[in-house]
This record gives structure tokens, sequence and C-alpha cells, in this order.
């Protein structure tokens, strides 16, 4: 009776707010429930519909003393396929992830010195971008009080 | 902050590596610093908060699935962010209502943009009207010492704490005249005058660049403002005029 409703036991014994089936899609073998009125409140809950565990559920409508220990966890399996520890276990790629990112910033960064280089040899540097015109300049700018407040004309500047 | 951070970062002029503000040499960008730096303390607040929740989601899976609704976290999430925005706001329209003020200036100058040099008219004087083009100087004419793409051949003199009045307008295309260490920023239009009020509280050179695009030397049509004292700009006016 529960099953002809499409209310999986555990639903009843937890929520039992949400007892309509709104549909049941085939493809996915997944069972909606709640109410499309709430559609933040819908429920998806997962159902293999295998032959094995179609059969099994028929059986399980009978005495549970007789299924096997194997079927019971067929049978649990089916109805819930992915546990917590399933949902949360890393797949496996974070290390080779974080090493292929690495070495490719790595190897960007390494092809723009090495271009910055050949270019460098080609390219005039401009006469302002010296030594003795940087400290004519920090001299000038003194002279003219610039940065008073906190920089280069300031007391505490070094 | 200069102990924190690297000695060469606060000028009147932009330095390479620099990551604050000039130094203010008005009082209205000293206001603007002010904002600045009460309005990051929030943000730093906000965006620390918003760090942990992202770290604390990615980390921990967690995930409510008997979560329908809740009105106190809808209402608490909605009134925060009102408040926070609230304080924001009103030191942040005082300041915007207080640069629109105008305090009778003593003096107009007049800057115009063209393509691509500003020029500058003093036309307060009876009988002296004075008038010039500001052009930058080219980098093969530099001396020893001067600032590149910055320096020009005839700079904006002013007097200090005076109150000014600059009517910035265009003769072809939009330029904008911005000079960050007075906080001014306005643009050039063609047919338009904008008004900016300002005031030097200190005697120095104050460059600026052209923030609005305006062709090719867009990047070369600096402006340099030299505040100085009343007496030697007097005697400014009176060789120039």
């Amino acid at each position: 009776m529960i099953r002809f409703l499409g209310i999986s036991r555990r639903l009843m014994s937890t929520t039992p707010a949400l007892r309509t089936v709104t549909r049941q899609d085939p493809y996915n073998h997944m069972e909606v429930y709640g109410s499309l009125h709430h559609p933040l409140t819908l429920r998806f809950e997962y159902v293999d519909k295998s032959p094995d565990v179609t059969s099994l559920i028929e059986k399980a409508k009978g005495p549970w003393t007789e299924l096997s220990m194997e079927e019971k966890y067929r049978l649990y399996r089916g109805m819930f396929p992915y546990s917590f520890a399933d949902i949360q276990a890393d797949g496996g790629k974070t290390l080779y992830v974080i090493t292929g990112t690495t070495i490719l910033v790595i190897v960007g960064i390494g092809v723009f010195f090495v271009t910055q280089n050949i270019m460098s040899r080609y390219k005039e540097p401009t006469r302002t971008l010296t030594p003795e015109w940087e400290a004519a300049a920090l001299e000038k700018n003194r002279d003219n009080l610039s940065n008073p407040v906190f920089g280069m004309s300031s007391k505490k500047y070094k | 902050m200069t102990t924190m951070l690297h000695t060469h970062l606060f000028s009147d002029m932009p330095e390479s590596k620099q990551l604050n503000f000039q130094d203010p040499a008005s009082p209205m960008m000293e206001q603007i610093i002010m904002l600045h730096d009460y309005t990051m303390f929030i943000l730093m607040t906000i965006l620390t908060f918003i760090m942990w929740m992202l770290m604390k989601t990615t980390t921990r899976m967690m995930y409510w699935r008997n979560m329908n609704e809740n009105t106190k976290l809808e209402m608490m999430w909605t009134m925060l962010p009102a408040i926070m925005l609230t304080t924001i706001a009103y030191p942040s329209l005082k300041l915007l209502y207080a640069t629109d003020e105008s305090m009778e200036p003593e003096l107009t100058i007049k800057s115009m943009g063209n393509q691509w040099y500003w020029s500058y008219e003093y036309s307060d004087y009876e009988n002296k009207k004075m008038e010039f083009a500001s052009y930058m100087m080219p980098t093969e004419e530099l001396k020893m010492g001067d600032n590149r793409l910055l320096e020009v051949d005839n700079r904006l003199m002013i007097p200090m704490n005076t109150n000014m009045r600059m009517l910035i307008t265009a003769a072809d295309v939009l330029h904008s005249f911005t000079m960050p260490s007075l906080g001014m920023k306005a643009d050039a239009m063609p047919g338009r005058l904008n008004q900016v009020n300002f005031l030097t509280s200190r005697p120095g050179m104050f460059y600026g660049q052209c923030s609005e695009l305006c062709g090719t030397n867009h990047s070369f049509m600096p402006m340099v403002m030299e505040s100085t004292n009343l007496k030697n700009y007097s005697y400014f006016i009176h060789t120039e005029t």
C-alpha cells in the first residue's frame, strides 16, 4: 500500500508532510517528492530500477527473514547508491590538477622572462631609466617639495 | 603605513610600483583619502567574512537537506548590508556635496584641452589677459632629472592657500583635466564649461595626465601645476602679462 502510493518507508518516518509524488522520471530512476507549489522543498530520491533490485523490492514486501544478508546489502545499495563518504571522497585528481597548474604557471613566467630577455637586446633602453637619472630626479623632486607628507620630502624618508 | 609598505609609494606625481594615493595637497583630497580609509576598513571586514565562508563551504561539503525557509536569516542578510551601505553612504554623500560647494573663488583660470596639449588662460586681470599653451617635453629634450612624460614647457602657476576656480573645456574632442594630489578630475567637453573649485594648501609641483581617451597622443599631454606663495605668483603675473 505504501509502495503503491510511491512513498518510501524512510520518508514516512522522517518527513510525514511530504507525501505527494509529483512525477517519476523513468530514465534517471529518480522519484520526486513534494509539491510543485513549494519547489524549494522538493526531495529527489534515487531508486535503482535494475531487474535484480526490482525483484528484491518485490521480495522485501514479504517477510524480511527470508532475505539473505547479500540480498539485504544489494537492496540497501539499490535504495541508497551514494553514501556521504562516497560523495565527499576525493576524486583522486586533486594532486594532479594542482601540480599541473603550478607547472603551467611556472612555464608561463619562464616564457615571459625569456621573451623579455630576447626583446631587450633589440630595444634601446630609455635614457631616463638609468640610476644616475633616477638619482637626479629624486633630488629635483625633493627641491620641488614633492611628497612632503609621507614621501621623499618628508623627514622620515630613507 | 610607510613602515609597512615600500617607501616609494607616496608622491605628487605617479611613481613606479605605486599602490596608494598621491600625497594630498588640498583639503578635499585629504577628505577623500579619509573616506577611502574608512570605507576600506568596512570592505576588509566584509571580504574577510566572505573568504571565510568560501573556504568553509569548499572544505566542509556541508549541505542542508531539509532547509526550506528561514525568515530570520533572510531578514539578517538584508538588514545588515543595508545598514553597512548606509554607514558608507552618509559620509560619502557629505563629501560629494562638499566638493560641489563653491567658495567665492578669488582667481579663475580657464583650461582648454586640445589635441594634444592644454592651453590656459588667465583673464581676471584687466587689460592683461594671458594665455599660453602647454606641451609635453619630448624625452629627447629632457634635462637630467626631469620626469619622463610628465614635464611640460609652460607650467600653470597658481597661488597657494587661495580659493581657485578652473573652467575646463575642450576645443576638439573629449579630454579630462586631472590632478590626483588635489583630488581634481573633470571632463573637458567641447561646447561645455565644467567648473572645479580647489585650493592648494602647500607649495609644490603637481603633475597630472589627461584621463579621457582623445587620440594617438592621449598619453602625452600632461598638465603641471606649480603652487607658490603670493609674492612669486604676483611676480609671475607681472612679468608674463
